[in-house]
């Protein structure tokens, strides 16, 4: 009777040591680095109104079609985005049509008509296709900043690129040719312009809305740190 | 030592596969959520080849954005019910377009400069009992205007 106890426990216990042995490893892999949420230089950053991007490319429709990709990944970054939508149609209407109009305008007016803390520029500087022969490739390439309606400072920036391969593995010339003309003419932006802004965005320190945001007590601690340090 | 059994070695395979499970979960940040369905693709769409059809995609879309999120105890993502709110206007659907523009301002504190001065034909009633929202909303507000005031005062 001893020894198929003994054998039981021996297994019981192998089986905790390698449960334990799989949660401690999991724990290290599963736990995300600490978003570094001091990276703002101001402590007010909550909402976000973005402006018509700038467009320095020759695609005429760059501009409105990529500023419909920027909303939903900056709300997901937690801060309140207002809405593409309605913005894009107050600007439409006070003639704004590209960001570029807006580049001597004081940050401070889109506080008080807006009630935004900050605004996101962004200037698309390629939206292109490249195609040689049997050779083709999609960029899309964007400079973004997040600026502080309160002081005009640039709280955050960054700047990418992706292309997309849309060359062919025909082996043959011809059927190259055609599939490489085809591939480059119906790749769309859209989803590389969204991946960039994905890559762009896991940059920028997470909103108020995000799940790891500062607790009260430690926004209200930087808040007070901050006031100190600008009444010096 | 190595164990042959088959059975046991199910055990520990299982053991660790449900212990890798529940860590999983424990080690996730807790999470409110936020749904936003198709509204990437009606927007864009909208925006590449605006027709009649498209339109009503993309108010189905928020439609749906709202009623999901509802289901699921989530807040409306940001700014989602302001957008409805004026497509539902443009339906027709004023009470929809007046009940939709409250919500989010009663919801996002952020949202209440924008409202005042772009939907100044809704007047927001004050909330009959105080809920966390509207004292998160209003500390918020103080937050705000302390933090205006040092700005001002540092400009």
């Amino acid at each position: 009777m001893l020894t198929p106890m003994l054998t039981n426990r021996t297994s019981w216990l192998r089986t905790f040591t390698v449960a334990f042995t799989v949660l401690v490893l999991n724990a290290c892999v599963s736990a995300q680095p600490p978003v570094d949420q001091s990276r703002f230089s101001e402590p007010y950053t909550r909402s976000v109104l973005i402006l018509p991007p700038a467009n320095q490319t020759t695609a005429a429709q760059a501009s409105e079609l990529y500023y419909t990709s920027l909303a939903v990944p900056l709300t997901r970054a937690g801060f309140y985005v207002f809405p593409s939508l309605l913005t894009q149609r107050i600007m439409q209407n006070e003639g704004i049509i590209d960001g570029a109009q807006l580049d001597n305008v004081d940050l401070a007016l889109f506080r008080q008509m807006f009630g935004a803390d900050m605004v996101l520029r962004t200037r698309v500087t390629r939206w292109d296709t490249s195609y040689v022969v049997i050779t083709g490739s999609v960029t899309v390439s964007v400079e973004y900043e997040l600026v502080s309606t309160h002081s005009g400072n640039i709280l955050w920036e960054y700047s990418g690129s992706i292309t997309e391969n849309t060359g062919s593995q025909n082996t043959s010339l011809l059927g190259a040719l055609l599939e490489t003309a085809l591939n480059t003419a119906q790749q769309d932006y859209i989803p590389i312009a969204r991946e960039l802004n994905r890559t762009a965005f896991a940059r920028v320190p997470i909103g108020p809305y995000h799940p790891r945001y500062l607790t009260e007590e430690e926004f209200a601690a930087r808040l007070a740190a901050w006031r100190e340090e600008n009444q010096r | 030592m190595v164990d042959n059994n088959p059975s046991r070695q199910l055990r520990v395979f299982v053991v660790a596969l449900v212990t890798l499970g529940l860590s999983a979960c424990a080690a996730q940040p807790p999470s409110t959520g936020m749904y936003w369905g198709n509204y990437e693709t009606s927007l864009y769409t909208l925006a590449n080849s605006p027709t009649d059809r498209v339109s009503q995609q993309h108010i189905g879309n928020l439609r749906n954005v709202v009623s999901v999120s509802d289901q699921r105890g989530w807040a409306p993502p940001p700014g989602a019910m302001l957008e409805l709110a004026v497509l539902e206007a443009e339906a027709g659907n004023q009470a929809a377009y007046v009940e939709l523009v409250i919500r989010e301002y009663r919801l996002y504190p952020e949202s209440r400069v924008y409202i005042h001065r772009w939907f100044p034909d809704v007047v927001v009633p004050p909330m009959p009992t105080p809920s966390t929202s509207p004292e998160q909303a209003t500390d918020d507000n103080q937050a705000q205007e302390a933090l205006d005031a040092d700005t001002n005062a540092n400009q």
